[in-house]
């Protein structure tokens, strides 16, 4: 069914962090331990599928000219609402390790990409769906992320000691160990994006030298 | 009490500048400005127009989003004057920053990013061609918005005007300093044998990985300024 | 609840957003910058490849250059016919067709290298510190600099290190060709299809104890060539394009596989990926 594939497609072949490389700055900063990265995932995603919702619906109301500020101010709206449930319901340690990133999401390439490409485009029910689809891929890419630093570098896995002899190296949920873990999955999925293409070695027109021409004999 | 909302002493001032430039390098400590970090600097001349566009809306919103926060979102018991308050809308006590926070400050980016495409496109036609796309991007830039927050938020004191000004400016300048720096590596990385996968994006973040870990080494200047 | 918030946020929101609205308005006004729609149309009929073979600095330099009519219609070479029909359209001149032309490899080295070179991969680079990475001084030194200059993605390095033109893609803007610290690469009319695939100015037997393909010289070619387009010049065989007629007599008589004929495989379908 058409909403299996949009999800995958969100979440998979146009995997916001891996594929198409948005939004990379919350996806650096709050991956320090897994539950700041799940949130901030949630976060995003939820106001990535209102905001996908509404856009949607007032698609036919908004000029062409003036849609950037409009998809601002909606994106800005749901992102405060984010941020103030957020203060409310979740720990204070997550919301101080979050800190600015929260209201950053309203400048998040992700949201804005999808905004401009697909819910200004298309229904309601498709751009629900590929919101959905894309928070997935965000949830799935932060997780990640988030698992590989944390086990490295905190030698913890949501809170609990993983490995008993290895001591954290603790540069891993500093600023260069943020780097280097993008910069080694990118080239990973990039590898995996390459050997999937099947190469062709492509032939083009070549001369034929007299040796060529002596070796095979001329076919019309 | 009104002017000393709006100056800076000098020890404050270097303060600022290593601060921003080096120690808290937006794109290298704080994560900030990453996309166009990896988008724009694959030729130094663009680099260093972003950079420098980039700086100029960071001061600008700086300054006018903390006259907005000051006058207009702070309880009036907090900082003496509010527009709202005044109005006898709201209460004296009452707080608007959680509020209309982000959607005010992402409305004065949006507005000065257009008025800066406005004048370039007039004044100078060429940097305008070669920075294209890149222009309107400024607005979604982490770095512009993320500055405002951070003159604005949880601040260990309330910042004079000056302040907040200032360290918008040289958070800039670290901005541009480090988009410079990536774009001249980037050129000579270019014609060195890299694998076929690592191309563009992911050696890029490794050698912002060993820049970010130089940058580190500053933080020892951060004792010496206090 | 405290209305007094929504009130003073929909005030906000609402002074704000006329004022700066005001501004952009103002701005926009007084900012405006005349655009010459000659110059739009002329912009959307060029290629769009920004790789200035026209001279100028990008397409849009070069459209505002003809819209002012300062210069012909036919430089947009990536355009081909109908780019320059299209933009000799719009601003109202007349053009002649002009020959369609292809980039051209002048090297089928088969050398062994002189030095074991690991130093920056690029082919000017490489000439400014060493000269040369083959026996033969003169030959190619396959580290890809024409592969990476051409904006049509037209050339790609072989197995052996020598540039491959895929005549497909190419559209003769020569930008290789300047690229090309050797001179191994040249545009040449795509109708012309026997070409010299040596640069060696060595003498006869030292080029080919150096590389297996050189030319030495020996004459053979103009001898059978009926045109009388050939000539040898400083140890080397040179074809005059204006008398070459591509019968391919040369390239059946030459003892060291050093002059090509592209005809047959022109003629053949070819796989391009």
């Amino acid at each position: 069914m058409w909403v299996y594939r949009e999800l995958l497609r969100g979440a998979v072949k146009e995997n916001p962090t891996f594929v198409l490389v948005l939004g990379l700055c919350p996806t650096l900063a709050v991956t320090v331990t897994i539950v700041n990265g799940f949130w901030m995932a949630v976060a995003a995603t939820c106001v990535l599928v209102a905001s996908n919702v509404i856009i949607s619906a007032c698609r036919r109301l908004i000029p062409s000219e003036i849609r950037i500020p409009c998809f601002v101010v909606i994106i800005a709206s749901f992102v405060t609402i984010a941020e103030m449930l957020m203060k409310a319901y979740l720990p204070d340690a997550v919301n101080r390790s979050l800190g600015i990133f929260v209201p950053l999401i309203v400048v998040n390439c992700i949201i804005f990409g999808q905004a401009e490409a697909y819910a200004y485009k298309n229904g309601i029910a498709r751009s629900l769906v590929d919101g959905i689809g894309v928070g997935i891929g965000y949830l799935g890419a932060l997780l990640l992320i988030s698992g590989i630093r944390e086990a490295l570098g905190a030698g913890t896995l949501l809170g609990m000691p993983v490995w008993s002899t290895y001591p954290p190296a603790y540069i891993m949920v500093m600023a260069p160990g943020a780097f280097l873990v993008i910069g080694i999955l990118l080239g990973i999925f990039n590898a995996l994006k390459l050997s999937r293409r099947r190469r062709q070695p492509r032939a083009a027109a070549a001369p034929l030298t007299s040796r060529e021409m002596a070796a095979k004999p001329e076919t019309a | 009490m009104v002017a000393m909302a709006y100056t800076v002493d000098i020890s404050s001032f270097f303060t600022i500048v290593i601060s921003m430039v080096f120690v808290s390098n937006f794109v290298l400590a704080r994560f900030l400005g990453l996309c166009p970090f990896i988008g724009v600097t694959n030729r130094a001349s663009s680099a260093f127009g972003m950079g420098a566009a980039v700086t100029f809306v960071m001061t600008l919103a700086s300054s006018v989003s903390w006259l907005i926060y000051r006058y207009m979102l702070l309880p009036a018991a907090d900082s003496g004057f509010n527009v709202f308050a005044a109005l006898a809308i709201i209460k004296p006590d009452a707080s608007l920053v959680l509020v209309l926070k982000t959607v005010t400050y992402i409305l004065v980016i949006a507005t000065l990013v257009q008025l800066v495409e406005l004048v370039m496109r007039r004044t100078t036609p060429k940097l305008y061609l070669a920075l294209g796309i890149y222009l309107p991007l400024i607005t979604t830039n982490c770095a512009v918005l993320g500055v405002a927050l951070l003159n604005t938020t949880d601040t260990p004191e309330v910042l004079t005007f000056a302040a907040a000004t200032l360290q918008g400016f040289f958070a800039g300048v670290g901005f541009a300093l480090v988009m410079v720096l990536m774009s001249a590596i980037r050129e000579r990385l270019d014609l060195l044998g890299v694998p076929e996968a690592m191309k563009g994006a992911p050696i890029a973040f490794i050698c912002t990985a060993l820049m970010a870990l130089a940058f580190m080494g500053f933080g020892g200047l951060a004792g010496a300024t206090r | 609840m405290d209305y007094g918030i929504v009130i003073a946020s929909v005030l906000a929101l609402g002074v704000l957003g006329a004022a700066f609205a005001l501004v952009l308005a103002i701005a926009n006004a007084r900012f405006a910058v005349k655009r010459d729609p000659l110059e739009e149309k002329v912009l959307a009929a060029l290629a769009g490849t920004n790789c200035g073979a026209c001279g100028y600095g990008g397409c849009a330099a070069y459209a505002q250059a003809v819209a002012a009519g300062k210069v012909p219609a036919t430089a947009c070479i990536p355009g081909g016919g109908p780019a320059a029909k299209a933009v000799a359209n719009l601003v109202g001149q007349t053009i002649e067709p002009r020959e369609q032309q292809v980039a051209v490899v002048h090297c089928n080295r088969e050398s062994a290298p002189s030095i074991d070179y690991s130093g920056i991969g690029d082919c000017r680079a490489a000439t400014a510190i060493v000269g040369g990475v083959y026996e033969c001084r003169f030959a190619c030194l396959g580290l890809g600099t024409c592969a990476r200059v051409c904006p049509s993605g037209a050339i790609w390095m072989s197995d052996k290190g020598l540039p491959v033109v895929d005549e497909e893609r190419c559209t003769g803007c020569g930008i290789c060709v300047k690229a090309c610290p050797k001179g191994i690469v040249t545009v040449e009319r795509r109708a012309d299809e026997v070409h010299v695939l040596c640069r060696s100015k060595d003498k006869g037997a030292v080029a080919r104890e150096k590389c297996e393909h050189a030319c030495i010289a020996c004459g053979l070619c103009v001898k059978a060539c009926n045109a009388k387009a050939i000539e040898i010049q400083d140890f080397l065989a040179e074809i005059d394009y204006n008398k070459c007629v591509s019968c391919g007599e040369c390239v059946a008589v030459c003892p060291t596989g050093a002059i090509g004929d592209y005809r047959k495989t022109r003629r053949r379908k070819v796989d391009v990926a």
